[in-house]
């Protein structure tokens, strides 16, 4: 079953004489279950189309689908309580709030509307189970390492079972072991809860986790990878050369 | 680049965090220019300076005036410093010596005043021209006030803002000194502190500052009460201990009791907030600590602007009752020295009407009426004090509600003054002296109303209003007679208003200018110049109208000082706190919901400090106000009413500030 639908998705930035096209008319699929990664060079436009799909920015032109439901036609407050139910959002900057504990900010989505408390309490507990941060839920979040922040966003994102997660660049801010920490929490959960991720990433390790790697160039889809059955270390090589054969050089940022 | 290329480009880079402070220091200008403007006017100096009062009232309000300007600067250049603190680090990590940055910001600063200040001199100059026409208003004069640009105004607060201005730069070199690197880099993201635990001691602080308030409450109540050690002294220290434990359980309850309650709630949702709890309940939470100084200052601050509006509107608002209690009638003449004056009125064919009213002056024993036993002992060893007595028949024409039979007895000049200080038990028996026969007399009621002015009944004493048949009794006995100076009293009334003014000047020619002698031959001088009504009315219209401008551009002053500086805090707050908005809205939540938090953020935020304030407000009014007026309620509600009304505006503006972050933090 198909999750997100885009289709000719272009965004142009600027007034009609300095305007920059910075996608070109994009074509994109997700099924359900799917972890998608994007990569590509700066200003490839990686970051946009991720905003765009998750209706934080406009399209200029095209059209999106999420779960059968079209982004272009809803209303702004539509859009934001869609949001809040069907979408989980993972940024490179975590986006915690400061004053709230870590249990706080898991449950702020839910803080809106009906929500059964007892069943809020049980997900959130497993939630904070799976990704190591259950002796965390007291704290606030000044008193966190940057990974337990991004596991804690991680929970936050997944608290109401969204149609699909989207995650930009959030290894980005991390070390390498936190990174990959990180990593294996959300391939796990990819992989026992079924969720469907898309991420927003310029390196080719947090790539290497995704079942799929779109590449963009120039604001257009310039090729992609399926892990299929390979391992994750092969997988990983075909990235590193792709990338090389995009960008020139393959770290770049 | 060149110093001064730096200043400027900063200048305009920073301009939005300039404006704040740019707006606060015009304001304090123009404020104080139009004050002084007005102080130094010649058409309100002639006005005014009849009477001594109203120069020092003026003077004492632009020294007050002062310290309100000053108090509003030093925090705006305060948070003004904690705006910019990234930069101020920026120049130190480039190597910009600390002296270097400080005569930097000196520049600015520089600029930024003499800018403000021609600002700010020419708005209160326009400014001056309205609050002149106020005054006027509130003294009942019709006319037209030129205003003159006054340089004596001009040299004042060229004078003041230079005080204040070097006071502003050391506080500027002080925090770029004291300040590490660090420090400046931290003070806008981390300033508060984690949230901890309540331990016992900070329940146990938050409930003592509720008590320290209860406590000053109460003493407040009883702070005009009669006891036998009542003096001056004890009155002080009363006074200072009301003050002293209402100001720390203030700061008690912001500090400990409010984070109390709210940790109470907050911890009851085990986690699961609402979005209004995590917009309202956890930001204030997460401040309380820094916020408790400021928030307590701002309550203190507004209830001593609301006391002190209360106090002269009630003061104001009473004037009429006040006169027709002291001065009952236009005008007075005494022991029927009244034959020139009634002539010439006839002459003239200026109609009038006359109340005539027989005088004893009998030693009376008041302590058996007396409620409170500390007011009996205050007049042990003295019971008996010699008290004016008037004739039912005589009262009857003034106040017609008053009959009596025999052996009763009933008082006038009751006022709110006594109703405080000594309250009668209606019913009980006085005794009255005639040689040394005692009688009794039976309390049957009280009235604030006096038919007999002031200078009859020795500067406002009780009277006392007799049955015809026992006063008659009385004033057989020579003895008596003897005694009393004022052996009668005529009040004129001139039924036509339009001829007062021909009548207070034969009034004036025929008694010379007032002036009668009693019959008393003890240790009061004779004479007695007796006054008018209509003049002192007007008089005292001056004289408080005066105050009650005065004391209420005070009162605007810490209204718009108190009122921005709650704004200038909830602007800062709604930048630092940008970010999250940008999350929530983020995430999903809608503009609309994100404000619903905001607003009751705002409600706290500016509610509290005022209901705190205008109840130690209330207070403190209830405790004193019968030495200022004789009316409570109306005077108090309108000042309160128009207070809340003016003080609302910043939050309203604070709302609209909010809105705008939280719907610039996303794009759509």
């Amino acid at each position: 079953m198909e999750i997100l639908k885009g289709r000719k998705i272009k965004k142009i930035y600027g007034k009609k004489q300095s305007a920059q096209e910075v996608l070109k008319g994009i074509d994109l699929d997700v099924e359900a279950g799917e972890y998608v990664g994007i990569m590509g060079p700066s200003g490839s436009g990686k970051t946009t189309l991720l905003n765009v799909l998750c209706s934080i920015d406009n399209p200029t032109q095209g059209t999106i689908e999420i779960n059968g439901q079209m982004l272009q036609k809803m209303k702004s407050k539509q859009l934001a309580s869609f949001r809040r139910t069907e979408m989980g959002f993972i940024f490179q900057d975590y986006n915690l709030l400061d004053t709230l504990t870590v249990k706080e900010n898991i449950l702020l989505p839910l803080a809106v509307g009906k929500t059964n408390e007892k069943e809020a309490e049980n997900r959130c507990q497993e939630l904070a189970k799976q990704l190591g941060i259950v002796d965390l839920l007291k704290k606030y979040p000044n008193e966190l390492s940057g990974g337990q922040k991004q596991r804690t966003a991680a929970a936050r994102a997944l608290i109401i079972k969204p149609s699909i997660v989207f995650a930009d660049e959030p290894t980005g801010a991390l070390d390498s072991k936190a990174a990959s920490s990180l990593l294996e929490n959300l391939a796990s959960l990819n992989k026992t809860n079924g969720a469907t991720i898309m991420m927003v990433t310029h390196d080719p390790v947090a790539a290497s986790y995704c079942s799929r790697v779109l590449f963009l160039k120039d604001g257009q889809i310039y090729t992609q990878l399926y892990k299929g059955d390979k391992k994750r270390t092969q997988f990983f090589q075909d990235i590193m050369h792709t990338q090389g054969v995009l960008g020139g050089d393959g770290y770049e940022d | 680049m060149k110093i001064s290329t730096l200043i400027l480009r900063s200048m305009r880079k920073n301009i939005k965090h300039y404006y704040l402070y740019f707006f606060a220091l015009i304001f304090s200008a123009a404020l104080y220019f139009s004050f002084v403007t007005l102080q130094h006017n010649d058409a309100i100096d002639q006005l005014t300076q009849s009477s001594i009062k109203a120069g020092a009232g003026f003077k004492v309000g632009a020294v007050m005036l002062v310290i309100i300007v000053f108090f509003f600067v030093f925090y705006a250049n305060q948070l003004f410093l904690k705006r910019r603190s990234k930069e101020i680090g920026l120049y130190q990590i480039v190597g910009m010596p600390k002296s270097t940055i400080s005569y930097i910001l000196a520049l600015e600063n520089l600029l930024l005043w003499v800018a403000a200040l021609v600002a700010g001199i020419l708005i209160g100059f326009l400014f001056s021209r309205f609050f002149a026409l106020i005054f006027l208003k509130i003294i009942h004069v019709d006319g037209l006030v030129m205003l003159d640009f006054s340089f004596i105004a001009l040299v004042q607060t060229l004078i003041v803002f230079a005080g204040l201005f070097i006071i502003v730069l050391i506080q500027t070199t002080w925090v770029v000194n004291r300040s590490t690197l660090l420090q400046l880099f931290h003070t806008t993201s981390n300033s508060e502190q984690k949230m901890k635990k309540m331990n016992p001691i900070q329940l146990i602080l938050g409930a003592v500052g509720l008590a320290a308030i209860v406590y000053g409450y109460y003493l407040s109540t009883t702070i005009f009460n009669i006891n036998e050690s009542a003096n001056e002294n004890t009155l002080f220290i009363k006074m200072g201990v009301v003050l002293a434990s209402v100001i720390i359980g203030t700061y008690f309850v912001f500090r400990f009791s409010i984070a109390l309650i709210m940790n109470a709630i907050r911890s009851s949702k085990n986690g699961h907030l609402s979005l209004k709890d995590v917009l309202a309940v956890s930001p204030i939470m997460h401040r309380m600590k820094s916020n408790a100084l400021s928030l307590s200052i701002i309550t203190v601050l507004t209830a001593l602007a609301l006391t002190v509006l209360s106090l002269s509107s009630i003061t104001y608002y009473s004037i009429g009752a006040q006169i027709e209690q002291y001065t009952p009638y236009d005008m007075s003449v005494a022991n029927d020295e009244d034959s020139a004056f009634e002539k010439s009125l006839q002459a003239k064919e200026i109609n009038y009407k006359t109340d005539h009213y027989e005088l004893l002056n009998v030693p009376i024993d008041f302590t058996p009426v007396m409620k409170n036993e500390e007011a009996k002992q205050a007049s042990k060893g003295n019971q008996y004090s010699d008290t004016i007595v008037l004739k039912e028949s005589d009262v009857k024409k003034k106040l017609p509600s008053i009959s009596l039979n025999k052996n009763e007895a009933y008082i006038l000049g009751y006022n709110s003054i006594f109703q405080k200080i000594m309250p009668l038990e209606i019913g009980n028996q006085m005794k009255l002296r005639v040689n040394n026969s005692i009688k009794h007399l039976k309390l049957i009621g009280v009235e604030a109303k006096n038919s007999v002015p002031s200078e009859i009944t020795y500067g406002g004493k009780k009277t006392i209003v007799l049955s015809d048949q026992l006063f008659n009794q009385i004033k057989t006995n020579k003895q008596i007679l003897k005694q009393t100076g004022w052996r009668t009293y005529t009040g004129y009334t001139i039924t036509n208003s339009e001829q007062m003014d021909k009548a207070i000047s034969i009034y004036k020619k025929s008694t010379k200018g007032g002036i009668f002698t009693s019959h008393s031959k003890g240790d009061f001088a004779p004479e007695e110049q007796f006054s008018i009504k209509s003049e002192t009315y007007k008089h005292s219209l001056e004289n408080i109208g005066l105050l009650i401008f005065v004391t209420g551009f005070l009162g605007l002053a810490f209204l718009l000082a108190t009122g921005s500086i709650l704004y200038f805090k909830q602007m800062t707050e709604a930048e630092e706190e940008r970010e999250s908005f940008k999350t929530l809205r983020k995430i999903g939540f809608t503009t609309d919901e994100i404000m619903k938090g905001i607003r009751r953020k705002q409600l706290f935020s500016f509610g509290i400090p005022l209901v705190v304030g205008v109840c130690h407000s209330y207070f403190a009014v209830k405790s004193g106000w019968m030495l200022f007026g004789t009316e409570l309620v109306i005077p108090l509600v309108v000042t309160i009413g128009i207070y809340i009304v003016l003080y609302s505006i910043f939050a309203i503006l604070s709302t609209k500030y909010y809105r705008k972050i939280v719907n610039d933090s996303l794009p759509q």
